[in-house]
């Protein structure tokens, strides 16, 4: 396994999106390193939740999810979201903010969902330049998701990895690694994980996320975070080990919550994955 | 004549909002299943934020909310609870609200204020008067989005 510097020079450890519905489950469990919130819950909230509080103050890192700036979109980020974003994640204490390498809105209507931009130079430029009108607007670094998608754009100049390795390279910004995306892609449009490990800049990678989805009756993938995980995106895990030890690696769970044994199983699945496992008492060494 | 991005983008947009024809160049029934995902996750999204509503319309809410999805756009501001208000809002001259759904209704009246982009949360605490139909009560509520007492009257 490749020793590289932790981009943010900081472990995170084994994660957990914060759900209110899994705040008493994650509580209990002692041995997560961070959570994610989901950021546009508190933009408006003058306080935290109790149970965010608690976390912080035993050590647990809350890093900033945001799904709304649509950072792929023809316009630049609205200064009053960024300005939202950055003070959560001042009152957060977060290591870093994650968004993704997606646009949600177009011709003034809002899709609620994470649509893939054009892999073109053109479209190459204007990401570039809304990453870094968010950069210079936030406190923190700032991290790119890839997304999963059902749908292609035609004429695509590059492949997914290069665009979000152009992008990452000339921004500076790390990379939200989602397996779970990458497995659903290779599923839907025969995306090769290998190579896209290959050719990612891996040693941007801030933290990983894994989640479940399951296959609809139209034969497609779909990336539901509502499902187990599957066996294939822990083996993914499984291969970026062999390439690179992750920070932090976390899951995402948004809907159909199962029971917290599941839900632990899946945790100690991840953490066995990674070499953290449950009753190791010894800090993991690099 | 070529389009510029936000155009194409728009363009995507609309058809996945059943507003517009496929774009050249895509595959249609990869665009119809993105727009299939788009319109369950944002009843789905919708749902959870109205458990009132849901209880309410039980199987029907999935047929009713296709209906209200088809000709008006998920608000800019507010989310799903924007969406479900404005989805309870068009519901209410043809099907009365339940009491539960009326409450409902008020708690979020009560945080926040509707306008034309959606829901923005009020600065300030709020006085709200609600009727319940089923039970046959006027209930008059003061709070805060987080922190909300109702009164009810009976006669």
């Amino acid at each position: 396994m490749k020793r590289v510097p932790l981009p943010l020079g900081r472990d995170l450890g084994l994660g957990i999106g914060w759900r209110p519905e899994l705040a008493l489950l994650i509580e209990r469990r002692s041995d997560l390193g961070f959570v994610e919130v989901l950021a546009e819950d508190f933009w408006f909230e003058r306080t935290l939740p109790p149970a965010i509080e608690e976390l912080r103050g035993r050590g647990v890192a809350v890093v900033a999810h945001g799904v709304s700036l649509s950072l792929g979109s023809a316009e630049l980020p609205d200064r009053a979201r960024l300005r939202a974003l950055a003070r959560l994640a001042r009152r957060l204490d977060a290591p870093l903010v994650s968004e993704h390498l997606a646009f949600v809105r177009g011709g003034g209507i809002e899709t609620g969902h994470l649509l893939p931009v054009p892999r073109t130079h053109e479209a190459l430029e204007i990401v570039v330049r809304n990453v870094r009108a968010a950069q210079a607007m936030l406190p923190v670094p700032l991290a790119l998701e890839n997304i999963a998608t059902l749908l292609e754009w035609p004429g695509a100049q590059m492949s997914e990895a290069d665009f979000l390795g152009e992008v990452l390279d000339r921004t500076g910004a790390l990379l939200l690694l989602d397996l779970a995306n990458l497995y659903a892609n290779g599923r839907n449009h025969r995306v090769d994980a290998a190579s896209f490990l290959d050719r990612v800049p891996l040693e941007r990678v801030a933290y990983v996320h894994v989640a479940g989805g399951c296959t609809g009756a139209d034969g497609l993938y779909h990336d539901t975070h509502a499902h187990a995980l599957p066996a294939p995106v822990l083996a993914l895990l499984q291969q970026l080990t062999a390439r690179v030890r992750p920070a932090g690696v976390l899951i995402e769970r948004d809907d159909r919550y199962p029971s917290d044994a599941a839900l632990n199983a899946e945790l100690d699945a991840v953490a066995t994955v990674c070499g953290r496992a449950h009753n190791n008492q010894q800090h993991p060494c690099r | 004549m070529s389009l510029t991005l936000a155009e194409q983008q728009a363009a995507l947009v609309a058809a996945l909002a059943g507003h517009g024809a496929v774009p050249a160049g895509f595959d249609p029934a990869r665009v119809r299943a993105a727009a299939d995902a788009l319109a369950f996750k944002r009843a789905r999204a919708a749902a959870q934020a109205w458990p009132s509503l849901r209880t309410m319309l039980g199987e029907e809410f999935r047929a009713r909310f296709a209906v209200y999805a088809a000709t008006t756009s998920l608000p800019q501001q507010g989310g799903p609870l924007a969406d479900g208000h404005r989805f309870a809002r068009c519901l209410a001259p043809h099907l009365p609200l339940t009491d539960a759904a009326r409450l409902q209704q008020l708690s979020v009246d009560m945080g926040y204020r509707s306008t034309p982009g959606g829901l923005v949360p009020r600065r300030l605490p709020w006085l709200g008067v609600a009727w319940l139909a089923q039970s046959r009560r006027l209930v008059v509520a003061f709070g805060t989005r987080r922190y909300q007492l109702g009164l009810p009257l009976r006669w």
